[in-house]
Order: C-alpha cells, then structure tokens, then sequence
C-alpha cells in the first residue's frame, strides 16, 4: 500500500463519513459540525436520492449516495483507476446479490476521486455493506459500534458475528460508544489495542434545566423509536404497578415505530389509556420542552449503547430511572443520578417512581447531578477533542 | 337428523395455505357430505350452481371482500376468532367501522367462544345474530401416548406463531425463574414468525441458550410427536379466541398451564382441567410449573379431566354435525331485505 500525500498537522485533516442517514441523528449532526468547527474538514456521504433537502450540516460538503448525477461521472473521470479498481473488488468479495453490489458500487462512485485521511463508518452495517470497498481510499478506516450492531445482531442474524469480525480486521481503529460495548466487541473478536472508547456527547447549552414544576401528578416521560428493543411495554407495566400503588402519575412516550399496535394493545389491556400519551415523533425543540417540564425519565431498553435520550434528559436536570442495558450505568449511578434496575425488572422500576413521587428534593438533588454529570462528563467538546485526535494520530501514522 | 341436498359453502377470504385446523375442519365436513369450495382470490367470479352459503372465516377476509356484493347477496356467515376482534378495533382506527359493517351485512355471525361474541356484541354485533361454535380437535388424532416414566428434565412445550400477542417474552421469563429456582427444565417451541429475532435476543440475555430450543415451522405429525414427548405445555397468550395448540395438548393428555386470556376459561378451568394464570405474570406461570413438578398425581388428574372436557365439548365429530346443520339453518333463512 502506498501513501500519495504526506499528511502534515499543518492542514486540516480531511475526514470522510460515510453512510450517513439524511436528515442525520441529532447526535451525528453534533458530532459532524463540532468536528467542522474544530477544524476537520468534513464530507459527508449521505444515504440519501437525489436532491438533499433542508440545511441540517450548514458548512459541511454534502454528498448524496445512491444517485448517478454529473458529479458521479465526473469523479470517476478523475479518477479511472480507482473506479476500476472499486469495480473489480466489487466482482470478487461483494455480498450479496449482483443487483445489490452494482447498487453499492454506484454508491460509492461520487467518492473515488477523493484523498481523504481517514474514513469513518458510523454504523457497522455500513461497514459491513460496503466491505469490499474498505480500502479504496487507501486512508485508515474507523468504524463505530453503537449499540444494538453489537448487542442484539450477532445474537439473532447467524452469519452477522463473522461479517463484523471481518470489518474490525480491516479497520484501523474501532471506535466504541462504551466500555459495556468495546468489552462486547472485544468478545466477539475485536483486537482491544484497536478499540477507542468515545462516549456520547450532549449540548449542554442547548439542553438545560427547565422548571419541572411538579404538579400533583407525577409526570414520567420516555423518548426513543418504538421498537422492541426499547422495552416499553415494560414502562407501561411499571406505570400500572406504580398507579395500583396509589401513586398518581402519567407517561408521555415520544417516538414511533413497528410497536404501536402492541403497545397500543399493552395500554387497553393495562387500562392506561388515561395515564398515557403517545406523542408519535416530536421536533428536536418540542421534545426539549417535554424534558425541560417532565418531572422523571423513565428509560426500558433491553439493549442500548448509551442513550442520547438519556443524556439529554440528564442535561435538562431530570432524575433518571434506567435499565441497566449496555453501557447506561456509565452515564448513570444507581442512588446518584436517579436509579438503575436490570432490565425487565418492573417491581424495582416501580419502587424508584414510587419513592421520587413522594419525595421532590431526591427529584432536585438526582436531577442536579445529573445536569452535572452531563456536562463534566458527556460534554461536546470533549467529544470532538477526543475525535479530532483520532483522526489526526490515525492520518500521522498511515504518513508512517 | 336426515341429510338434506348436499350443501356448497364458498369460503372466503382465506390464506393459503390453509391452516391446520381449517385443513380439519374441511375435510371432515366433506365427508359429512358437505362440498367444499375455496375461494382463490378476491377476483374468482362465484361457482355455478351458487352456493347455498358464504363462509368468511375471518374478520380481515370479510373486510377484504366488501366490495364483491354478489357474495352478500347469499346467506353469509363472518367468524370471528379472537385477536380481529380483540385487538384490532382497539389498535387501527377505522377497523372497527369496517368489522360493524361486516356484521351488518352477515345473515349470521360466528364466534368461537363467548368471549369474543361479548366483544363483537360490544362493537356493535347483533346478539340475535350471533352463534358461538368452539374450535375442535380430532380426539382419535390426538390421544394421550403410552405414558413413558418421566425422567428429568422437565419438557416444556409451546406450539404457536412467534408474534407479539402469544406472549413469549412472558414465557421465557418463567422459565428463567423455574431454572433459577433448581427446576431441572427444557422449552420446545414450535412456530415460525415475526417476533424471531426479539425471542433470540431474550433467549441469550437470559441466559436460556442451553435451556430453549426454536423448532420453526413443523408439519402436524412432528407437533403430535412433541406433545407425545413432552410433560406440560405452556401457553402465555395476552390475548387469545380459544387457542387450537392447547385443545391438541389436552387432548394428548398434557397437562397445561395457560394464560386467563380470552375465552381459555372456557376450555380451561383452574384446578380442574389445567391451571390458569394472570397474563404477563411470568411468576405465577412459575408457581403453576414447579406446582405441576413438584405434584405428579395433580399433573396427572388435571391430564385426565383435559382429555374428558375435550372428548366432550371440543370433538371435532361434534362441531362439524354442527356447521352441518347450522349452514342448512342458515341457506334456508328468508334474506332480510336491505341487509346488503
């Protein structure tokens, strides 16, 4: 493998992320401009068709996967080699069917032509996807593991463990959002020398305390797609525990997702239909104003990285009552910020409502620290410190 | 009673393949003398002669063919079976409207247990209209085996769709529970479905992986076979009709440990012919299992009255002499006029 650029601290470092979802998560959004303000120059490879609408990376190049436009036979044309080169991996250790390989390589062809330090899959199915193009751009590759791709995966998609085993071998580093998710990761076959833990970040400017005035009923809220890794029929049974016990409060659910008629069918058969609100998908500002008001959030998942959710619930000062799913006890300390309970534990999820309804200074203190708690340890800039120099010392080192 | 002219009853509305106890059910009618004739799909003109009776044996085929008038204008009958009338009204808006016209437009509403016609009647149905005939079971197909010594561990069994309403989440918790209380035990499950990858992931948090076995999709033979072979069967449902899997296994002698979901009361009475327990309380499924362990003789009377309530509320002889005359009744009704 040659190197055709010297890299030298002197510039920017040039950083391709790859298989990005448009509109993008919240936190990749953050991410992304964080590291454009710091300096890295970003281009982001979006899965998108076509014309990219609405303003979500101001500052950031842009590119749509996934449609041939001027631009596609353009940078092939600037660089023949490589899409050639792109084509021939393609045709010997693509997945998948042939259809579905031409599709990737298209995919891919907006960028052959170009020279970035290092490249960075967000997701490792993107990775694995797009495998057999890994070392096309001849730049050190990072690949994240956030949650479920590690958790729930390798466990339900026989075949899936070895893909990402495959994936890991390539990359130069793999960046883990937890210990809970490297320690997975390294079980499954990932190098632990490779593996760099950067957690979640929060904008604690943007998500601040509210006034949480409580009113007679306790106000609990959960915020994540409704899907089954998301536990929430467990939240709906701790809600009915918690009301049998005479204690009065109410659950606002923000997102949506295949679970609806289940969870639906969940609120019926509990008889909450009075105690629950499903909000379906709120505005980033709306949601913000739920979590600024609410008075606890109530977090079920059975398998998480660690949830953005949650650290925006924290940075707006609210006591958390979690599962402790994946890494969440490292955002959380049970009897500190709020409560952590195993997961599917209803009694014990009930039993921490029950004691925050009654007592409105452990709801101040809990949610005091976890405002704290968000911004010594979950804050943006650390963040973006901590993957600037990744990307720097991967780009030095590819220098040799 | 005498046979009449051979009835035709046109069915409609199904999914193919039929299922198992549709599959029963037909072939014993026709060799009652009644003629069978599926309906392939929504745009097959109706057969000639014109049947004596529509038969839309679900909520959802009836809704699909609302359209086609030239069927509403014969006798209809609309079952109603469980989950199309007691979760869907509740979760899609608009269904329920769908589900009242169907009802409306009926000459007789089918219910499979009283449960489910006290839902349909709450929707709107018209009791007067209404029938409640119980899902049946072979009982010389399914038969308590030569009972081998039981030898540890304890089998479980669980024959159904892995979808969200057959509760396995609750399952697998119970048996998490009875392992943790030193209860020597495997679970069986038969069933392909949807909920596959949520199961899996259970199986594994809970560390099951050694004490569960997924068998998928199995032909009828292989679920006798299971039932034959195993000690107990478990059934979590949330919500249920009367669930055929658990007719099977008290036909087979199995004792059954079922949820108090739908109309199983009705097949099940606590202590008598099984045990019932709350739903989604995967700790009295546990106290029911290691009761039904720890007590061989009660395991075994309950097993016993199972196979006698079968042989005499839920024979398959019985429901088809039934649908025999009930089709009859109905083909000879007058039509009410603007009832299509």
């Amino acid at each position: 493998m040659t190197v055709s650029e010297a890299v030298s601290a002197s510039r920017p470092v040039r950083l391709l992320a790859f298989g990005i979802s448009w509109p993008p998560e919240t936190f990749l959004q953050r991410k992304l401009l964080g590291l454009a303000n710091a300096g890295v120059e970003v281009t982001a490879a979006v899965r998108a068709r076509g014309r990219i609408n609405g303003d979500h990376l101001p500052g950031i190049r842009v590119i749509a996967m996934g449609s041939l436009t001027p631009a596609t036979f353009a940078a092939i044309a600037r660089a023949p080699a490589r899409a050639a080169e792109a084509a021939a991996h393609v045709a010997r250790e693509g997945r998948g069917p042939w259809r579905l390989r031409a599709r990737r390589l298209r995919n891919v062809a907006p960028f052959v032509a170009l020279h970035p330090d290092v490249v960075h899959f967000e997701w490792n199915s993107a990775a694995i996807d797009y495998l057999p193009f890994l070392e096309l751009w001849r730049a050190p590759v990072v690949i994240s593991c956030r949650g479920t791709q590690i958790f729930v995966r390798p466990h339900v998609n026989q075949g899936y463990a070895d893909l990402l085993r495959r994936t890991f071998e390539a990359a130069a580093a793999v960046h883990c959002v937890c210990d809970a998710i490297r320690d997975e990761a390294v079980a499954i076959g990932l190098d632990a020398r490779k593996a760099v833990v950067i957690r979640p970040a929060i904008d604690t400017r943007e998500f601040t305390p509210g006034p949480h005035a409580a009113g007679p009923v306790l106000h609990l809220v959960a915020v994540g797609a409704l899907n089954w890794r998301k536990g929430y029929e467990y939240a709906l049974a701790t809600l009915r525990r918690v009301l049998h016990h005479g204690v009065a409060a109410r659950l606002s659910i923000v997102g949506a997702g295949e679970e609806l008629h289940r969870l639906r069918h969940a609120i019926d058969e509990l008889a909450l239909h009075e105690h629950v609100v499903l909000c379906g998908t709120l505005a980033p500002v709306q949601v913000r104003e739920l979590l600024r008001t609410a008075d606890v959030f109530l977090h079920s998942s059975l398998g998480e990285g660690i949830s953005n959710s949650v650290l925006e619930a924290m940075a707006c000062g609210l006591p958390i009552v979690t599962t402790d799913a994946g890494g969440m006890r490292e955002a959380v300390t049970d009897g500190r910020e709020g409560f952590v309970l195993a997961a599917r534990d209803v009694d014990g999820a009930a039993r921490a409502i029950e004691r925050l309804a009654r007592d409105a200074d452990l709801r101040r203190a809990m949610g005091a620290r976890a405002r704290d708690t968000a911004e010594r340890r979950f804050s943006l800039q650390d963040q973006v410190t901590a993957f600037k120099a990744l990307y720097e010392r991967l780009a030095f080192s590819a220098d040799g | 009673m005498a046979h009449g002219s051979p009835m035709r009853v046109y069915y409609a509305g199904l999914a193919l393949p039929l299922e198992e106890f549709l599959r029963r059910k037909y072939e014993a009618l026709e060799r009652a003398g009644v003629e069978v004739i599926i309906a392939r799909d929504f745009f097959e003109p109706l057969p000639l002669p014109r049947p004596d009776v529509v038969h839309f044996e679900w909520n959802g085929g009836a809704i699909d063919f609302l359209e086609r008038d030239d069927l509403w204008e014969l006798p209809t009958i609309v079952s109603c079976r469980g989950t199309q009338i007691r979760v869907r009204p509740h979760v899609s808006a608009g269904y329920a409207d769908q589900v009242r016209e169907t009802f409306r437009r009926a000459t007789l509403v089918h219910c499979v247990c009283e449960t489910v016609r006290e839902e349909a009647c709450a929707l709107g149905l018209d009791p007067e209209k209404s029938a409640v005939i119980f899902p049946a079971v072979d009982v010389e197909e399914f038969r308590p085996p030569a009972r081998l010594e039981r030898t540890p561990p304890l089998k479980l069994l669980a024959v159904g769709a892995l979808i969200w309403i057959k509760g396995y989440e609750v399952m697998l918790q119970t048996l998490r529970l009875l392992l943790d209380r030193g209860i020597d035990c495997r679970l069986e499950i038969i069933g392909a479905g949807s909920e596959r990858s949520r199961i899996l992931f259970t199986i594994e948090d809970l560390g099951l992986a050694n004490a569960v076995t997924l068998r998928g999709r199995v032909p009828p033979s292989m679920v006798r076979d299971a039932m034959a072979r195993s000690d107990i069967l478990l059934h979590a449902s949330l919500s249920e009709g009367i669930s055929n899997a658990v007719l099977e296994a008290m036909a087979s002698g199995l004792p059954v440990v079922t949820t108090d979901s739908g109309g199983m009361r009705e097949a099940v009475s606590d202590g008598n012919d099984g045990l019932v327990v709350a739903v989604r309380d995967a700790r009295a499924g546990a106290d029911a299992v290691a009761r039904l362990a720890h007590e061989p003789e009660l395991a075994a009377r309950l097993a016993g009255n199972a196979r006698r309530t079968v042989e005499s509320r839920f024979r398959l002889d019985a429901q088809v002499e039934r649908w025999r005359r009930v089709y009859q009744d109905v083909a000879a009704r007058p039509r009410v006029k603007g009832a299509t």
